[in-house]
């Protein structure tokens, strides 16, 4: 019963719904009236947009002349004010070209200075030189830099004022730091920075030190004994003979392109060692000699006279000067030698001289007044030398 | 003639002799230097049998020869080696020790650098001849 009666009021409700809103429809159309038209062509009722902007621009012309009234003077204004500027940034550039100038020729005096005592130097201390030649070309390096400075600021000054500030053209020697020595003072240039450890390459898998035998520079030779021989030649009335050892030892500096040039050395032989073949002749010449006393004959080398140096050839030949002392007493004597390279990168020295067994004191040793050793004797070397490496250039 | 005297005569006459009967003994100047070179041998190229045994060299020439003053060996048929060299020319000599494998090619022999050397035998010789230099090496026993 509820049920039909909610359906039949809904049903009503809704009818009702319909029916009202057909009705507002009818009315509200009966009521409204639209109309379409062009636009009004009538004059505006407020103030002419037109007259305000003529006004404005009005204005601003005048705002405009006044500007293009004044700007000459403000211009001008402006000018003087810039010129005061770079009169004033002139000045400043000038006083400091000034100053520039003078250090540069302080810079310029010093580093002539440096030159002047370079030159007087080079000769006497390699290091120094090397040194010295740092000095200056630092110095060097100094005088470009404010000489490149001046004329960046020349150039500035110049943008500013046309007139053109005239620089100091600066000469700057460049002075090398491996000067040559001149060749009537051989002083040897020794690298500036020595590696290390040398470079090494490879032979038979071994690493072989890459600084090998130099036939130019100052270095030290070592003898090698067992490849060295140092004997004597004697005449007798009975017969020649000589007598010869291999216990030689003994290292020898030297530049071998100069060798004149301060060698120095000292070759000792075993006096009691030398061997003339013949068992009693050997120790008689063992008592002449006083070998327990005086066990080794010395050569201490003092210099050389140089009469070839074919450095291409790595040979040699010349006088080498030296003191030779026999039984204890020593005499200067010159003993010509001849220098050579041999394949297996050593050096040989061959060389011979006479001496007098008396100007040692020593008297030719004499057998029954019949047998009789004469009093010159012929000493020779044949020596293999090993180099030790590279020595620096006495101070 | 007395008795006395006959002594004497035959004394001065031998020496008188002597001289003529001693040879001199001076070293010519050609022989004072020591030869460091061993003596000519016969050498002909030789192949992997060769490398057998301890050997010491005996002579070093070339570049090497200024920093390697001496150069030992010891090669097994198995194709091993160790070896030795006494090294000049840094701070102090040193000896410096490899080892490694050999190796024999139609080039010659590879000691493990790469680089092929030739090599050369004697009796009791070996001879090994690269860009650096030649070691010529003599065989050694194991002692």
């Amino acid at each position: 019963m509820t049920s039909r009666f909610l359906q039949a009021f809904g049903a009503l409700a809704l009818a009702s719904l319909v029916l009202g809103s057909v009705a507002a429809l009818s009315v509200v159309k009966s009521r409204l009236n639209i109309t379409v038209s062009e636009a009004d062509e009538s004059p505006a009722r407020g103030p002419d947009p037109l007259e305000l902007l003529r006004a404005d621009v009005t204005e601003l012309r005048g705002e405009v002349g006044a500007i293009g009234t004044a700007l000459p003077e403000h211009l001008q204004v402006l000018h003087q004010a810039l010129s005061d500027a770079a009169d004033q940034r002139s000045q400043t550039a000038a006083a400091e070209l000034a100053e520039l100038r003078r250090q540069v020729n302080a810079l310029q005096s010093r580093l002539d200075a440096s030159a002047a005592e370079l030159t007087a130097l080079r000769t006497q201390n390699h290091d120094t030189l090397t040194r010295l030649a740092g000095a200056v070309n630092e110095l060097s390096a100094a005088v470009q830099s404010s000489a490149s400075q001046a004329a960046a600021l020349a150039n500035s000054a110049s943008a500013i004022e046309s007139k053109p500030i005239e620089v100091v053209a600066v000469e700057v020697p460049v002075i090398a730091s491996e000067t040559p020595a001149p060749a009537a003072q051989p002083v040897v240039a020794e690298p500036a920075a020595a590696p290390a450890e040398p470079a090494k390459k490879g032979f038979l898998s071994f690493k072989v030190p890459e600084k090998g035998f130099r036939f130019e520079g100052r270095q030290k030779l070592g003898i090698v004994a067992s490849l060295s021989r140092v004997g004597f030649d004697a005449k007798s009335t009975l017969h020649d003979f000589s007598g010869v050892t291999q216990k030689v030892e003994g290292e020898l500096i030297v530049d071998l392109a100069q060798p004149g040039a301060s060698p120095s050395g000292k070759l000792e032989v075993d006096a009691s060692s030398l061997d003339t073949g013949l068992a009693d002749r050997d120790e008689g010449m063992r008592e002449l000699l006083k070998t327990k006393e005086h066990s080794k004959l010395v050569f201490e080398w003092t210099g050389f006279e140089p009469d070839k140096v074919d450095v291409a050839a790595q040979k040699v030949t010349g006088k080498a000067r030296g003191n030779l002392t026999l039984r204890g007493k020593s005499r200067e004597v010159t003993l010509p030698v001849t220098v050579t390279v041999d394949a297996s990168k050593r050096v040989g020295i061959e060389g011979e001289l006479t001496i007098q067994l008396t100007d040692f004191g020593i008297e030719p040793p004499s057998q029954l007044g019949m047998i009789s050793v004469e009093d010159k004797l012929k000493l020779w070397i044949s020596l293999r030398a090993r180099t030790l490496g590279p020595v620096e250039v006495a101070k | 003639m007395s008795r006395g005297a006959a002594p004497f005569a035959l004394a001065s006459l031998a020496l008188a002799l002597a001289p003529a009967c001693i040879t001199p003994s001076v070293v010519a100047s050609s022989g004072r230097s020591v030869q460091a070179e061993p003596a000519a041998l016969d050498w002909q190229p030789a192949g992997p049998e060769a490398l057998d045994g301890f050997f010491e060299s005996v002579s070093i020439e070339g570049e090497a020869a200024a920093a390697l003053v001496r150069i030992y060996y010891h090669f097994t048929r198995t194709g091993t080696y160790t070896g030795a060299a006494l090294v000049i020319g840094g701070n102090e000599p040193e000896f410096q020790t490899l080892s490694g494998q050999w190796k024999f090619g139609p080039e010659g022999l590879d000691l493990g650098d790469g680089v092929p050397v030739r090599l050369l035998a004697a009796p009791e010789h070996l001879r090994i001849e690269s860009e650096g230099g030649v070691v010529t090496l003599r065989k050694r026993a194991l002692e």
